[in-house]
């Protein structure tokens, strides 16, 4: 009994043993990589994009083994194709890239000989150019504010936007790179319990292109849209809230400034506050004639918009924004333009905390509230899109993330 | 992984980082690494940093001194996931020293 037990422990152990002495190749993927393409002293011309591919073993290997050309082979549509390099990360690695060229080939295997070789079938999935991204991109801001009226009035604000498909382009090679292409939906729009403090919503359905640019060591992006929108507010005869007033085609682009967000940035080197300084954002949308719910022709507008944070510290972020609309052949007697801006005034709420004893009690010492939620006073003024009602309002909120 | 190379790993991290906008990383990297990404990005930012923080990983890292191979991977964050989670479970795996 007693050697029975010893010879299935002597197994066990055995089998242990080979397991973590196994070199098995257990996935192989196909992956876009950056490289950079240096020249004969060793100054770097320009970058490029290659294929490679990923192979992961079940547990560390022998550099020398996986190094060695001779042991591997990889199959492009039933061909072997040459490899120009083998590249590990470390002493025991457990990854291991294998340099092309591989691009262009639908079937591609790799073989890995350890004793026996290894078969696998490479994924290229990592590469496909387009992917349903759906809930991918996505982004929920709402806030929740009290007016400082006489007579209690709330609103809500709402920004969702979400991307729906996205078609990969190319990787970046210089210092612009034009990302994507994605098919996004979005909506805007703000309720309010009274007439007074709502002013509607946009919704709208569009490509947009994503380019990426350097300048001086940052990176800024921009936004180039062409898109569906439709239009509602409050409809104060019937009561609908939702009232379509204006369905139509839209184009046009946002950018983030190139140095805007400098001062904030060597700010934040010296006195530490960890957060992304914003730079200033420039949108223009072109808005031709459109059609409200009964089909009456609405007049065609360009909006330009521009927003811009200043994160000094938790206890004091300061965000503005500016709108303009412009409208075309305008009847007799209408306004030809419309412009709004809002100041808002916030604080991470683990800064309130530790000025407001109650609220350590409420809230405890866990670090989990910083930076998650904010307090905030807001000053709006003028009129927007779309309902472009009066506003002129004192608020204060709360929000989840600022 | 010599200390070495770890070290440069951390240093081109910090500079990616950096790149994005967040200036507190150029000096006090250690401080920003344990902090929530959500936490440290303004909402604003939220559904394009990913990317943005991929495009600065590629351009530092690919860049001088470090001339190193990056794998176009964008990184996958939730709610709670910090930087040293981003350096540790998707930096490492993408550049290739």
């Amino acid at each position: 009994m007693n050697k029975l037990r010893f010879i299935t422990l002597v197994f066990i152990y055995l089998l242990l043993l080979s397991d973590i002495f196994s070199q098995t190749l257990k996935e192989a993927s196909l992956i876009e990589t950056v490289i950079p393409d240096t020249g004969s002293n060793g100054e770097i011309l320009s970058r490029k994009v290659e294929y490679d591919v990923n192979c992961e073993f079940s547990n560390p290997v022998d550099p020398k083994m996986v190094v060695d050309v001779a042991n591997w082979k990889v199959f492009g549509n039933g061909t072997v194709l040459r490899l120009s390099a083998i590249i590990v990360k470390s002493s025991r690695p457990k990854w291991v890239k294998l340099v092309g060229p591989f691009e262009g080939f639908e079937n591609l295997t790799v073989e890995f000989k350890d004793g026996g070789a290894v078969q696998v079938n490479v994924d290229s999935a990592s590469i496909g150019k387009t992917k349903w991204g759906f809930g991918k991109g996505k982004a929920i801001d709402v806030n929740v504010r009290r007016l400082a009226h006489q007579e209690a009035l709330y609103a809500l604000d709402f920004d969702l936007s979400v991307k729906i498909l996205e078609h990969h382009l190319a990787a970046p090679s210089g210092d612009f790179w034009v990302r994507s292409l994605s098919l996004d939906a979005v909506s805007t729009g703000t309720f309010g319990s009274d007439d007074e403090v709502r002013n509607g919503t946009q919704t709208s359905l569009g490509l947009t292109l994503h380019p990426f640019y350097f300048v001086g060591g940052l990176v800024y992006q921009m936004k180039l849209k062409f898109s569906y929108q439709f239009e509602t507010a409050m409809d104060p005869g019937n009561q609908a809230l939702l009232n379509i007033i204006n369905k139509l085609f839209k184009f046009g682009f946002e950018a983030e400034l190139p140095y805007t967000n400098y001062p904030m940035y060597k700010l934040h080197t010296v006195t530490g506050y960890a957060r992304l300084a914003m730079p200033l954002t420039l949108g223009v949308e072109y808005l031709p004639k459109g059609k409200n719910e009964v089909g009456i022709s609405t007049l065609a507008r360009l909006d330009v918009r521009t927003r811009y944070e200043l994160a000094f510290s938790p206890y004091f972020i300061l965000q503005g924004e500016w709108h303009r609309s412009s409208f075309y052949d305008v009847p007799p007697g209408v306004d030809n333009n419309a412009s709004y801006y809002t100041v808002a005034v916030a604080q991470d709420l683990d800064a309130v905390k530790q000025t407001i004893g109650f609220l350590k009690l409420l809230l405890g010492d866990s670090d989990e509230i910083r930076g998650k939620h904010f307090v905030f006073y807001r000053i709006s003024s003028g009129r927007k899109a779309p309902a472009f009602q009066d506003l002129n309002e004192q608020s204060f909120g709360f929000g989840t993330y600022f | 992984m010599t200390e070495d190379l770890e070290q440069k790993l951390k240093e081109a991290f910090c500079k990616a980082l950096a790149c994005t906008g967040i200036g507190a990383a150029e000096n006090n990297c250690d401080e920003v690494l344990p902090q929530v990404v959500k936490h440290v990005v303004p909402q604003d930012q939220h559904s394009d940093f990913p990317v943005r923080f991929l495009a600065c990983v590629t351009k530092v890292c690919t860049g001088d001194p470090y001339k190193w191979r990056v794998d176009q991977k964008v990184p996958d964050s939730s709610d709670t996931t910090t930087f040293q989670e981003l350096y540790d479970g998707w930096f490492k795996d993408i550049v290739w020293p």
